[in-house]
């Protein structure tokens, strides 16, 4: 009697790992095989993964979808090893089946036609912009990309970025690889140029001081916010986020009202 | 042979001893789109307040070994706005509805209690005078005097049957027990969360932007076990027992230290689905025992130098 009723359990999505590749020292690529979740996740969503094997783990892992390849019914997330569950996912390889549940949360949304936008990541926050600079470059949007990390060991994804014709600004705190400083040290010079749509991913410090130079150039965009998340499906109320709403700050669910919210309307803590 | 699972509890029928702690599935509209709602016992709100609260700053939550700290901070839209808005799906579930209520003064209580007497719908009102991450929240549930008078409080306003839900951060639990049942308390839920504190090394920093928190998780059962059966013994009223239960083995467990109904919560933000393999389990371990009725096995832990 029970098991009919399991039957609407859609979101609950089993998926065989294709390929486990390092990107660099501390990014893996994850790239899996489910037909359902390559067809219908929109750039900026994301899949929460348990980690098999380990019951003692009890929250599942949440991982942006960066990129789908709907015909081959592939997708790739991009994962940094920090702690106990990502370090057991480099050990997952081809032929493991995975279990998810996704896609959950907004996605970026796309001009309605085709228009200059600036992309700007850091870190893993660079890997949800993959699959939208594919969307936007399908659409014929001129694309410039700026994306930061810590160090040339750390660097990632630039090539993909390059393929789809993107103009690929990176830059590393420390200089070791592309341009030296943070993101926001060269973000002034590209505001300069005709920009019409901005879409933001990266850890809080960097939108702290990003977010209102966009801002302040008059452009629109979104951004995706990042926070320890607890269920991913909305009922643990772990991961909010301050947003504007009719001109009151509500705390809303990044997993659920969220990731990705119009920049316009996000507060961040103690932000100048 | 299908054994019986359904559960009496102070009068509300439940078709399984499965029930939903309070605050680990919102009003119900998340985990509706997985499955239907009537699969469970009865389904328990998240602490309703009197006005809207924001809760408390982020992070929110850490992950421990086999435990979760969490310190939410019961952010909530108030009362009115779960009459007007989350209710009426609810009613519609074809599932016994526990109302948690939560108060920043114990006149809060009553005051919630007053204005969900009018409704339609609400098979219980559990008072959560132990949530450990509002500033008055533990002190209500662990002072046996103060927990027995917001019970009273809240009884004098309702013909709805009322739970108390206990805090384990006490000396002696049993004490809490008696005094919400001597204030007429219909059941009791427990255990809340454990208070708890986690610091990031690196940082230097705890865990949780609030500091301290409440522990949740497989790594406080056999501290909920323990207690469910001390207040077992003492009291007469039935028990909601929660706290860790990650299988349907867990589930028996609780039932023989004395629970009538069992709690569900941290599991569900890793497998909101387990609801099912939990009354597959425990439907299984009965009829391979040949035992036909889930009551009969309530409390009947074997003691040693005890025959079972």
């Amino acid at each position: 009697m029970t098991k009919d009723k399991r039957e609407k359990s859609c979101l609950h999505i089993t998926a065989t790992v294709v390929k486990n590749t390092r990107l660099c020292s501390e990014h893996y690529s994850l790239t899996l095989k489910n037909d359902i979740l390559a067809n219908t996740t929109k750039p900026g969503q994301f899949v929460n993964l348990r980690i098999d094997g380990r019951d003692d783990l009890l929250l599942r892992r949440p991982f942006s979808v960066a990129m789908t390849r709907p015909a081959q019914s592939l997708f790739e997330i991009v994962y940094r090893v920090v702690g106990q569950g990502t370090r057991t996912m480099t050990g997952l390889s081809r032929g493991k089946k995975v279990d998810l549940i996704g896609p959950l949360g907004t996605g970026f949304h796309l001009p309605e036609e085709s228009t200059n936008c600036l992309l700007v990541g850091g870190g893993v926050g660079v890997a949800p912009l993959w699959g939208l600079a594919a969307q936007l470059s399908k659409k014929k949007n001129r694309i410039v990309a700026l994306l930061g990390f810590r160090s040339s060991d750390k660097v990632f994804g630039e090539d993909i970025f390059r393929k789809l014709r993107v103009e690929t600004i990176v830059t590393t705190d420390d200089g070791s690889y592309g341009l030296k400083g943070f993101v926001s040290d060269h973000l002034g010079k590209v505001l300069n140029r005709p920009i019409d749509h901005a879409y933001v991913c990266g850890p809080n410090p960097m939108l702290k001081t990003i977010l209102p130079m966009i801002r302040k150039a008059g452009i629109k965009g979104e951004v995706s916010l990042e926070e320890r998340m607890g269920c991913g499906y909305g009922v643990c109320l772990s991961c909010v986020a301050n947003i504007i709403e009719d001109g009151v700050v509500e705390k809303k669910r990044i997993c659920t009202e969220g990731p990705v919210f119009d920049l316009e309307h996000v507060v961040l803590s103690d932000e100048p | 042979m299908n054994p019986d699972l359904s559960v009496d509890l102070c009068g509300i029928k439940l078709a399984n001893p499965i029930v939903t702690a309070s605050g680990t599935c919102g009003y119900g509209r998340e985990l509706a789109q997985f499955y239907d709602l009537s699969v469970l016992g009865a389904f328990t709100v998240k602490s309703l307040t009197l006005e809207k609260r924001a809760g408390n700053p982020t992070p929110r939550i850490a992950e421990c070994v086999s435990g979760l700290l969490n310190s939410i901070g019961i952010q909530s839209q108030g009362v009115n706005h779960f009459i007007e808005d989350e209710l009426p799906f609810l009613r519609q579930q074809n599932v016994p509805v526990i109302v948690s209520i939560a108060g920043n003064y114990a006149d809060d209580f009553p005051r919630i209690a007053e204005i969900l007497e009018r409704e339609e719908g609400i098979s219980a009102i559990e008072i959560n005078i132990s949530c450990p991450n509002i500033e008055t929240g533990c002190g209500f549930g662990t002072d046996p005097e103060m927990a027995g008078r917001i019970v009273r409080m809240v009884k004098a306003k309702t013909r709805i049957p009322v739970i108390a839900k206990l805090s384990p951060n006490v000396t002696d639990i049993r004490m809490i027990a008696q005094s919400v049942e001597k204030n007429g308390a219909d059941a009791i839920t427990m255990i809340n969360t454990l208070m708890g504190m986690a610091i990031d090394i690196d940082t230097r920093r705890p865990k949780l932007g609030n500091v301290i928190g409440g522990l949740s998780g497989p790594a406080i059962k056999p501290v909920a076990i323990k207690m469910v059966w001390d207040v077992y013994q003492t009291v007469r009223i039935p028990i909601i027992g929660m706290g860790g239960v990650l299988t349907w083995e867990d589930v028996i467990e609780f039932i023989l230290a004395g629970a009538t109904a069992v709690g569900v919560g941290t599991v569900l933000f890793r497998d909101p689905w387990v609801v099912f393999d939990l009354i597959d389990g425990i439907r299984k371990y009965l009829t391979e025992r040949g035992i036909g009725r889930l009551d009969e096995i309530r409390g009947k832990v074997v003691l040693p130098g005890k025959r079972d």
